[in-house]
């Protein structure tokens, strides 16, 4: 058996082959630039609304129960923090008035660390346009 | 094999139905009940039912730019310098507009004329409500018809339905707006380019127990806010031994912002 232009067919196969598993194998090769969140240790005196890794599964769907809470129920009772502390149910003024201030350290920073997780799984947090980021370097961009 | 006659099958679906209804409510019932509990009113506690009272006399023209100034500073309401662009929660216009049934050739220029103040009725029976097709504004339990600003698709279509011109369109991004750029007030969103807006009574001060901006802004009383459901209040006082009118009442929308005309002695 005989391959007629192989040259062209064979290279072309694996180009095809290689665009299409691109979004396979993708993410692999850019692992490396990637910061892991994992290493960041806790700032002392300072929790946040559930445990570091509830909190990163879950926050999107707290967000959007407490939102329909609010807004729809008015029901605007402060949470309670894992320290027993409490924290007004708000995004700008509950959730940002901590990741914006200097003593939440390696957790500070709605630009910086918020951003750098949502850029590494891919969304873009559209919530901003409304909701005011106290961080300085946010109010800027306006 | 069995078989099944009418009667049996009847009597079987009737125990099905049991079953999944016994079901629903003890299973799903603990699931969701959390979640039912909180929205009914506590037990004890009256239904409100928020209004306020513009008193004609006091609130005079000069006085209510205060008013729409503290409002819109605090609820970070975009100025824009066309008028198309407009996006109001309060505001001033003539008395002959506000109340066109109400006007007539021969009344006084200065009375015909005079700015009067106009904002969100927040009526019993809102138009505004029943169009919406996301359910994005609603009326709460206390009175207050507000607006899901998550849910707003901006079709407008309450702004066509409400007969009293208190929606506006943002048509651009309010942050880019002159006043909003200088300085944003951080206890209260903006909204984004392609939502509707307008006067909320204050509903996120009123749950920290304040009155609503403009009311804690006007001079010797002019703007009278309470609950009318509530005989003791200063609002329902004022109502109860004077003459009022409201705006369009005609069109059945019950409105909930009242202008006091004078005191019946
Ligand atoms: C179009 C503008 C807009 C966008 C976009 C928006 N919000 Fe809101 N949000 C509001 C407004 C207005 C309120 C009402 C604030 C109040 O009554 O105190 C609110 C209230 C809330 C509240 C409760 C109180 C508060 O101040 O935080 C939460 C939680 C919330 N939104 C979450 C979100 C999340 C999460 C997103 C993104 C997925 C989002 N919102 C996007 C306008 C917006
Ligand atoms: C009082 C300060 C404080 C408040 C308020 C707060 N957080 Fe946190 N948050 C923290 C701290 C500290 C951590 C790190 C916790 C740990 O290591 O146990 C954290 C962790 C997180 C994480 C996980 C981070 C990661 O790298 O995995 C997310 C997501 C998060 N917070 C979101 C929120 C949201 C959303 C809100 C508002 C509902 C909020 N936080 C309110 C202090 C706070
Ligand atoms: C460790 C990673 C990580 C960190 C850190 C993180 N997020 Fe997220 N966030 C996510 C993921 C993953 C999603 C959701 C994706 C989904 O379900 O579409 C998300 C979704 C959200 C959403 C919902 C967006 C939407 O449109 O539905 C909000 C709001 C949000 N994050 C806020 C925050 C805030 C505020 C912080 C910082 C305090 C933060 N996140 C930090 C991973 C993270």
């Amino acid at each position: 058996m005989r391959l007629y232009n192989g040259m062209i067919i064979v290279p072309g196969l694996l180009l095809f082959l290689a665009v299409v598993t691109f979004p396979f194998w993708i993410g692999k090769v850019r692992a490396g630039e990637i910061k892991t969140f994992e290493s960041r240790p806790a700032p002392a005196g300072i929790a946040c609304v559930l445990p570091k890794k509830q909190m990163r599964e879950q926050h999107m769907a707290l967000l959007k129960q407490w939102r329909d809470q609010v807004v729809r129920e008015g029901d605007r009772a402060p949470v309670k923090l894992v320290n027993g502390q409490t924290m007004e149910l708000s995004l700008t003024n509950g959730c940002m008035k901590c990741h914006a201030k200097e003593d939440c350290g390696p957790y500070r920073a709605h630009a910086t660390y918020c951003v750098d997780c949502h850029d590494y799984v891919g969304i873009r947090v559209d919530c901003w346009t409304c909701h005011i980021d106290p961080m300085p370097n946010m109010m800027e961009k306006k | 094999m069995m078989r099944l006659d009418r009667r049996d099958f009847l009597k079987c679906t009737a125990a099905g139905a049991a079953g999944l209804a016994a079901f629903h409510s003890v299973f799903l019932g603990r699931v969701f009940g959390a979640a039912e509990s909180r929205s009914a009113a506590a037990p004890g506690q009256k239904v409100k039912r928020w209004a306020l009272v513009v008193d004609l006399q006091k609130c005079i023209e000069g006085k209510a730019k205060g008013c729409i100034n503290a409002c819109h500073q605090w609820h970070n309401v975009p100025e824009w310098p066309e008028e198309r662009l407009e996006v109001k929660w309060i505001w001033e216009e003539k008395f002959s507009r506000l109340f066109p049934d109400q006007s007539f050739a021969h009344m006084p220029e200065a009375l015909r004329d005079r700015p009067v103040l106009a904002l969100c009725n927040h009526c019993a029976n809102p138009p505004c409500v029943r169009v919406c097709p996301t359910k994005a504004t609603f009326k709460r339990p206390d009175g207050i018809v507000a607006m899901d600003m998550h849910r707003c698709i901006g079709c407008r279509f309450c702004i066509a339905a409400c007969p009293y011109g208190a929606r506006s369109f943002n048509w651009k991004n309010p942050r880019e707006a002159e006043n909003l750029r200088h300085h944003i007030n951080l206890e209260y969103p903006t909204r984004a380019r392609g939502v509707v807006e307008k006067c909320n009574f204050c509903a996120e001060r009123l749950a920290d127990g304040l009155q609503p901006v403009c009311v804690e802004r006007a001079e010797d009383g002019a703007l009278i806010f309470g609950d009318l459901n509530d005989p003791a209040s200063k609002a329902a006082q004022v109502l109860a031994a004077g003459f009022a009118i409201r705006r369009k009442p005609s069109l059945e929308t019950d409105p909930q912002v009242y202008y006091l005309i004078s005191t019946v002695r």
